[in-house]
């Protein structure tokens, strides 16, 4: 590499101006080894665009610079500069001005989720009596650089944050909830939001750490909350546990007659079209179903 | 060609024309279908936060209901893929392989680690191959304009098939373009479909869905086409929740992987029970 050029068309809006978001179009050199911040860098620094970005160390560790290169979000740091490139600022979050997006909404949706180690013990003296085996979780979340890019690809994060709390939200709630000296229960605040977790894997795909986001917070939290019954939702993963205990087979209408009870009626008309159809049908139980028993008895022996 | 097959709980109840179309394509393929008629349930995203212990045991029971027979496991819902595929990489620690086949050892059963689990587009391109799909092609889905859906489990968190990292996949595309349909891109293709929260919080669910509807319909697509018995309901059967949440109309014709290759190699309307489908396919006049 090295030879040509770069093509960018960087996202530009100003709210205060009061007119419609545009995008402006750069030629850049191509240099070696060239990474989108260098090419935002080089825009205002040769080019003399008027452009607002947010950076600050350029290595991937402060989480500044998040933005959206074709469709992706990514840390401007650590992705390499395509020959072409749409270049907006992070989805799902306010814009301040050009690449600029607002954090603050994510910060009051962490707040509320006591960020900090609530200590079990009171500390004594370094080092502290921890496992690897206990601090693999948290340690993984403490990678988290707050870059947001896993709320940018988020489908069920709400800019509101009156609902899903989001996947950097929680992972920062699983930093300390899930760590062995923590002994603050947090499920109450969690059960709210974090059921809307839709199981996607997109946070993972899109962190830049390389976070286990939705097998090390999303998971363990929702597990926490589940197990002491909290919200719909944990009716609805018992409801499912016990059909597949029950019966090996978890249908719709089951699912909705004990997780919804009388409310289910309220749904019959759907129900009812969805009947005629044949997709509303109780599929019979496995002749083996005993078997589950037998299995699950033996896995809680030890 | 034979495998073991698993159906999922959805293709044996809100999805049951696709597990159909799935015999009949198989069959049509030459590939023999043996069902896991004990398996339960793969848990699905529940199990594993619920009692993931117990989803351990009981899909290793599966899997090893299918190594007696010695076939691989044939999955057509993305979750069930996922969900065995996280079972086997966790079985591969000594200690809870251990742990699993003490209890497995309660119904005379033992996981060997044998079974691999494949998603039916993985047999249909890498098994039966595309060439020669398009040679048992007997009613070619020229101009049929298909959006590709492919949903999440089968990409992430790691990716099922293809050779590229799961980002850009396009081996959907491969199978459509084989069975001589047109395959259009559309940005929302590998995103996800909203089915695990729908009984949970339906609205929600259902805006994920319309944002998938939005995406295929504003690029031109006549139908949706998906590897994912869930991806199938959520978009055909949860179409009008999606309709009223987003305030539009899109009446976008959903079809399983098993049923647009069902139709291309000439299997009719009836065959594949396309009459099923909450949104009808009859429009494209294919069938």
């Amino acid at each position: 590499m090295g030879a040509g050029q770069v093509v960018a068309r960087i996202f530009s809006y100003d709210p205060a101006e009061g007119r419609e978001p545009r995008y402006e179009t750069y030629e850049i050199p191509r240099a070696r080894e060239m990474r989108v911040l260098d090419a935002l860098i080089y825009v205002v620094d040769q080019l003399g665009a008027s452009l607002a970005f947010r950076w600050f160390c350029g290595v991937r560790r402060c989480g500044a610079c998040g933005v959206q290169v074709n469709g992706r979000p990514v840390l401007a740091c650590w992705e390499p500069a395509a020959e072409q490139m749409v270049i907006e600022p992070l989805p799902n979050l306010p814009i301040v001005r050009d690449l600029v997006v607002d954090h603050s909404g994510y910060d009051r949706v962490v707040d509320r989720l006591f960020p900090y180690l609530d200590r079990r013990d009171p500390y004594q003296s370094f080092p502290e009596p921890l496992t690897h085996g206990a601090m693999r979780i948290p340690h993984d979340l403490m990678q988290c650089v707050q870059c947001l890019i896993c709320v940018a690809a988020c489908p069920s994060w709400r800019i509101d944050g009156e609902g899903f709390q989001g996947p950097a939200a929680l992972v920062q709630a699983g930093r300390f909830a899930l760590d062995p000296r923590d002994a603050l229960d947090r499920s109450s605040a969690l059960a709210r939001g974090l059921y809307d977790c839709c199981s996607c894997y997109a946070c993972n795909d899109a962190c830049p750490m390389g976070i286990d986001v939705l097998g090390h917070a999303v998971e363990p939290l929702r597990a926490a909350c589940i197990k002491r019954g909290l919200g719909e939702e944990a009716r609805h993963s018992h409801a499912f546990l016990d059909l597949i205990r029950e019966a090996g087979v978890v249908t719709a209408p089951s699912l909705l007659l004990k997780t919804r009870r009388a409310g289910a009626l309220a749904r019959a008309g759907e129900g009812l079209k969805l009947a005629r159809k044949g997709k509303f049908s109780l599929a019979s139980p496995i002749s083996t179903a005993e078997e589950i028993r037998k299995v699950q008895e033996r896995m809680e022996e030890r | 060609m034979r495998f073991a097959y698993y159906p999922g709980c959805v293709g044996k109840s809100s999805a049951a024309e696709v597990d159909h179309a799935t015999r009949r394509l198989a069959a049509r393929l030459g590939i023999e279908l043996v069902e896991l008629d004990q398996a339960s349930c793969c848990g699905a995203t529940q199990g594993w936060v619920t009692d993931p212990s117990l989803t351990l045991a009981l899909n290793a029971r599966t899997l090893a209901q299918a190594e007696g027979l010695g076939l691989d496991v044939l999955t057509i819902c993305n979750t069930c893929y996922l969900s065995f595929t996280r079972t086997i990489s966790r079985l591969s620690h000594p200690g809870e392989l251990a742990r699993v086949n003490h209890a497995l050892g309660a119904i005379g059963l033992q996981y060997q680690g044998r079974a691999r689990v494949r998603p039916l587009p993985a047999v249909l391109l890498e098994d039966v191959g595309a060439a020669d799909l398009r040679r048992q092609t007997r009613r070619p889905l020229e101009g049929l304009r298909i959006a590709p859906f492919y949903g999440c489990h089968l990409l992430r968190p790691a990716p099922a098939l293809g050779a590229d990292d799961g980002r850009s996949p396009h081996w959907l595309e491969d199978l459509f373009v084989a069975l001589g349909a047109e395959a259009v891109d559309h940005p929302a293709k590998t995103q996800c479909c909203g089915f695990h929260i729908l009984m949970t919080n339906e609205p929600l669910g259902a805006r994920i869905a319309a944002r998938v509807l939005q995406s295929a319909r504003a690029a031109g697509a006549a139908c949706v086409g998906t590897p994912c018995t869930q991806c199938y309901v959520t978009l055909d059967a949860f179409q009008k929740a999606a309709e009223r949440e987003s305030r539009t109309r899109f009446r976008l014709p959903i079809l399983h992987v098993a049923e647009v290759a069902g139709i291309a190699l000439g299997l009719s309307g009836r065959d594949l029970r396309l009459s099923s489908h909450m949104v009808s396919p009859r429009s494209l006049g294919l069938v």
